[in-house]
């Protein structure tokens, strides 16, 4: 039952109008877990066929506000980091 | 200046969520607010602000104001060489601020082995550490009563003045005119322009006083501004591509009524900055005061807030 712990990061603290600010979300959770599944099939030859794959407990969602408001967009996402971007 | 403040908040699945907040400086300043500063160190000047602290003490005073000015020294010397190097770099120095030295020659001098080499040898003392310094030769025909063989001296002067400037190769050393006078009556002095060289005019600042005016003589006129368009355009028309107005806008020569003034501050000079994006602003926190007795200094809170209202204005 842990919170998402979370840090920011911005490209620069200084933007001239226009420009592109880069934001940067890290997050972590205690409770966070990647969970990798792997289902093996088995014939009656023998043969096996394997497949995996990967889920993530208790995956963290990243949003971002700002005052005064602006359109933050969403750029790249991994399960601990999140990439937003807007125009100063 | 303005702030962005920004949140990120984190959702967890099981609803636990955490936000995280930052802020970021959006530096959107007009780039043609370049300076605040104020006049000093003009010989024989009784009231003038006397130290960087009085400057501080006196922006201070402009309630609100939240963008960040330049400040500046707007030294004036009367000469070249002799005083030429003066303290008031150094104090632009001292304070980390930018410079503007308003010159002033006697005619002939500056193409003298004298007058060069006064020259050169104040710009290599400039040192790295000053952001910029405008040097702004001006002149006042009808008030110094040049004759026209002297006006033609003085054009050769300007043209050389600015080449040297230019050719020394600092690009914070910005070379420039000002433009003190009467329309049409100094017209005249600045047909020193087909002295420069191609390209020179973009290299340089033209810079005229606050408002093109009047000061004496039959042309001398009670509405501020009147011939903004007429200098700004004309120096267009002539190359330049850096316009700077500035300095003596409170010009307490003309003794103009507070309530002209007022005007002037609120209305008409921020209507005309409005419509000439292209134009630099200079000194329109101007300390500039006669000797005595005149409203030349901006002290008082009408004043005050008339250059707030300015600079909130955006220009």
């Amino acid at each position: 039952m842990a919170a998402p712990v979370v840090s920011i990061a911005f490209n620069k603290t200084t933007f001239a109008p226009g420009e592109q600010i880069v934001l940067t979300v890290t997050h972590t959770d205690a409770d966070r877990v990647a969970l990798v599944v792997e289902t093996k099939v088995t014939d009656s030859n023998g043969n096996v066929g394997t497949v995996s794959g990967t889920v993530q407990i208790d995956q963290g969602t990243a949003t971002v506000t700002s005052v005064p408001a602006k359109s933050w967009v969403l750029q790249s996402q991994t399960a601990g980091q999140a990439v937003f971007t807007t125009t100063a | 200046m303005s702030t962005l403040t920004v949140t990120a908040k984190v959702t967890d699945k099981q609803g636990n969520s955490t936000s995280k907040t930052g802020t970021v400086t959006i530096d959107d300043v007009p780039a043609r607010l370049l300076v605040v500063g104020a006049s000093s160190y003009k010989p024989g000047s009784a009231n003038r602000l006397s130290s960087a602290q009085d400057l501080d003490t006196q922006l201070a005073m402009i309630a609100g104001v939240q963008k960040p000015v330049m400040k500046f020294w707007h030294a004036y010397n009367s000469s070249l060489p002799g005083s030429f190097s003066s303290s008031a770099v150094g104090q632009c120095i001292a304070n980390g601020w930018g410079g503007m030295l308003n010159i002033r020659d006697t005619p002939g001098r500056i193409r003298t082995p004298a007058g060069s080499a006064a020259l050169f040898s104040f710009l290599s003392s400039v040192p790295a550490s000053l952001p910029v310094l405008y040097l702004i030769w001006a002149h006042e025909p009808e008030n110094d009563g040049m004759t026209t063989s002297e006006q033609a001296v003085w054009r050769a002067d300007m043209a050389e003045f600015i080449k040297t400037v230019i050719d020394f190769g600092n690009p914070k050393i910005i070379p420039g005119s000002c433009f003190m006078g009467d329309p049409p009556l100094s017209w005249d002095l600045f047909n020193y322009v087909p002295l420069l060289r191609a390209g020179d005019q973009e290299k340089m600042i033209f810079f005229f006083d606050a408002y093109p005016k009047c000061r004496t003589g039959p042309n001398r006129t009670d509405d501020p501004g009147f011939k903004y368009d007429d200098v700004a355009n004309w120096a267009r028309a002539h190359g330049f591509t850096r316009l700077g107005v500035g300095e003596s806008t409170l010009n307490n020569d003309v003794n103009l009524p507070q309530s002209h003034v007022d005007q002037w501050w609120n209305i008409k000079l921020p209507a005309w900055l409005n419509a000439n994006p292209d134009v630099e602003v200079f000194a329109v926190y101007d300390a500039t005061g006669p000797a005595a007795g005149t409203n030349g200094m901006i002290d008082q809170p009408g004043e005050l807030q008339a250059v707030a209202n300015l600079m909130r204005f955006g220009v």
